[in-house]
């Protein structure tokens, strides 16, 4: 087991604070599953003739996403608070050159102290995990829906520890590391879901006009953890067909517009689509009453986690070159002029 | 040698923190490095040790360029900055057994490597006790026991003793000689010299970034003491009589009466000594205490520095 792991675990989980931490995180997701809960059943209540099997399945459904989301955005807030104090901490407890002259490579020491935060979070995620679970009771889910979303949960875990470790590297102070962290993580959470209304808005304009097949990609979209996720679980252009909000409905929204399908809050209306002659989509299925649609592009997923694999191994090798010592790259000396020359 | 620096630069900025060192450290020494600070003692430790690259010049440790290999340098090497790093929330045994496994210890033996290090630095009784509840004295014990946890046949400690109360800094002064006996070759710097009296065999005095002197201790004395100070006690009604003596000697300066007793300066060597003591007893004066006092390392450090500043 790599040492800095086993030490940080130790430090981390011995005394009081830990367990109460956990207690309170518990309970919080605990809190927040039943109002999501309280929520579904308020709009499935709202079906018209629909059957208690189906209402069960989609309050089920409902909690899964809101669960899934909740968990995404716990990455997004967690994880940056976690690991943003790990290499600055042990350069402020001056700590780090005796890590540096021990048998310790720089990539070891790296990857001990993400997988100490990650084993953290997981911890965290060990704990809810019965709430977690709780969906599965009701149905409208499969178990290959909730592996992908634990599949995207820890790998965004993964890139937004791996790119807080690489700004914990150079931050001078643990509070520009933090601020650091959070500003990544904000940035890839919130920011970017800005960004993906203005492309479409850039190359949709405001005549509502469907994106041409050879039209440009909305690129920002790959960076969003929710999206992706969205993307990954739910197959969207498959299980819009209920037309019912979710908590997954506004990031299904921008997945269809992404495609160049213009579809508003109820699902009933699509626009004409008309793409190819009812070619098997993408995730399979066929959508809408009367229309069959196929994906023009590929789903958002695949882009983010290749996206994120390259993202999380440069910032890994650039926190390991940080924490090289002696420093690989030769330190600029200025030249002092001679006063007298 | 077991450690040779040569020609070595370092800047930080415009600032040139090493110019041109050169030292020549023979394995089992104890090789003390002193000047002022910011002299150029913990940027030499740190390049010894390692942790920071050279602008210039060669750097060998047991045979290894640090700069090339300084995993394989780490191996045989402990260090000790001159501050401490720890952990909130471990024991010293704790403490100890995560650097010996981040040095490389095998898991089988670190529960022994550790016993023998608390018993060595006289921990043994604070094996359990949060390493943040420990004295000063005690973590500087500790911190000496972590850079010993993988055996290194070198020891580097950068200011070992600065902070620390008389009672730890004797202490830590017959560790640092309980570890020669052992065989390791230590390099330690202070810029409180007489915290280095009786502990270095061989000395560097470094100043602004250079080496002034370097040497066995006892030959930096020899070659720098051109003047030693004698303090003879005489019967108290002699005292005039053996000052006016010793006076008239062309070797004796600055004769004084203090306390009873003649003190002066003789600009000679033992011979000189034992001459004139020899003339004072022929001379029909009985002599109860004839004391030649060496020059001590702040005396040599300041003649050292002295005599670069006049030649300067």
């Amino acid at each position: 087991m790599n040492p800095v792991l086993s030490r940080e675990i130790l430090e981390r989980f011995r005394g009081r604070r830990a367990a109460l931490l956990i207690f309170l995180w518990t309970l919080g997701i605990g809190l927040v599953g039943y109002v999501v809960y309280l929520v579904g059943q308020q709009v499935a209540s709202g079906f018209f003739g629909m059957g208690r099997l189906i209402t069960t399945g989609f309050v089920g459904r409902f909690l899964f996403q809101g669960m899934v989301l909740l968990m995404v955005t716990a990455v997004v807030m967690v994880v940056p608070g976690v690991t943003a104090l790990t290499i600055v901490g042990e350069r402020e407890r001056q700590t780090l050159g005796l890590l540096q002259v021990t048998q310790l490579t720089p990539f070891q020491l790296v990857i001990g102290k993400l997988s100490s935060s990650l084993s953290y979070f997981l911890l965290l995620v060990v704990a809810v995990a019965p709430i977690i679970a709780l969906p599965l009771l009701f149905g409208g889910m499969s178990l290959g829906d909730v592996f992908a979303g634990l599949g995207m949960m820890l790998l965004t875990a993964t890139m937004v520890g791996s790119v807080s470790l690489a700004i914990s590297a150079r931050a001078k102070s643990s509070r520009g590391a933090v601020a650091g962290s959070y500003a990544f993580s904000f940035v890839i959470a919130f920011f970017s879901i800005a960004m993906i209304l203005a492309e479409l808005l850039v190359f949709r304009g405001s005549t509502n006009e469907l994106i041409p097949p050879r039209g440009r990609e909305i690129y920002s979209s790959w960076i969003n953890p929710y999206i992706a996720t969205v993307d990954a679980v739910a197959a969207p252009l498959a299980l819009r067909s209920d037309g019912q909000f979710t908590p997954f409905t506004p990031a299904e929204l921008l997945l269809y517009a992404r495609q160049g399908v213009n579809q508003g809050f109820g699902g009933v209306a699509f626009d004409v689509v008309g793409f190819g002659r009812g070619v098997p989509m993408e995730g399979g299925g066929i959508i809408g009453p009367v229309q069959e649609i196929r994906a023009r592009r590929g789903p958002v997923w695949i882009r983010t986690v290749v996206l994120y694999v390259v993202i999380s191994g440069l910032a890994l090798l650039r926190a390991a070159r940080t924490v090289t010592a002696p420093a690989l790259a030769p330190i600029r000396t200025k030249r002092v002029k001679n006063a007298t020359a | 040698m077991i450690a040779t620096l040569s020609g070595v630069e370092k800047r930080y900025g415009s600032v040139k923190a090493l110019d041109g060192i050169e030292l020549e450290i023979p394995e089992g020494s104890v090789f003390g490095l002193i000047g002022p600070n910011g002299a150029g003692k913990t940027t030499s430790m740190l390049v010894i040790s390692t942790l920071l690259a050279r602008d210039a010049g060669k750097v060998e440790v047991v045979g290894i360029d640090p700069q090339r290999d300084p995993r394989g340098v780490r191996r045989l090497l402990g260090y000790m900055p001159d501050f401490f790093g720890f952990y909130e929330n471990l024991t010293a045994s704790e403490y100890l057994a995560f650097f010996a496994a981040a040095s490389g210890v095998k898991p089988a033996a670190r529960a022994a490597v550790v016993t023998d290090l608390l018993s060595l630095v006289d921990l043994a009784h604070k094996s359990g006790a949060d390493v943040n509840s420990l004295s000063r004295g005690m973590k500087q014990r500790l911190s000496l026991a972590r850079a010993l946890v993988h055996d290194p046949q070198l020891l580097v400690l950068d200011e070992p003793a600065s902070g620390l109360d008389p009672r730890a800094r004797v202490q830590l002064r017959e560790l640092i000689a309980e570890l020669s006996r052992l065989g390791k070759t230590v390099i330690i710097s202070s810029h409180i010299l007489s915290e280095l009296e009786g502990i270095c065999s061989h000395l560097a005095v470094i100043d602004e970034g250079k080496v002034k002197a370097v040497g066995p201790l006892d030959e930096i004395r020899k070659t720098l003491t051109s003047s030693r100070r004698v303090t003879a006690r005489v019967p108290d009604d002699k005292v005039d009589e053996v000052m006016d003596l010793l006076g008239s000697d062309p070797t004796v300066h600055e004769v004084e009466i203090e306390k009873g007793r003649v003190r002066f300066v003789l600009s000679g060597d033992d011979t000189d000594s034992a001459r004139l003591l020899s003339r004072v007893v022929v001379a029909g004066h009985e002599v109860f205490e004839w004391r030649v006092d060496a020059a001590g390392l702040e005396e040599l450090f300041l003649q050292i520095t002295a005599e670069e500043a006049g030649a300067a």
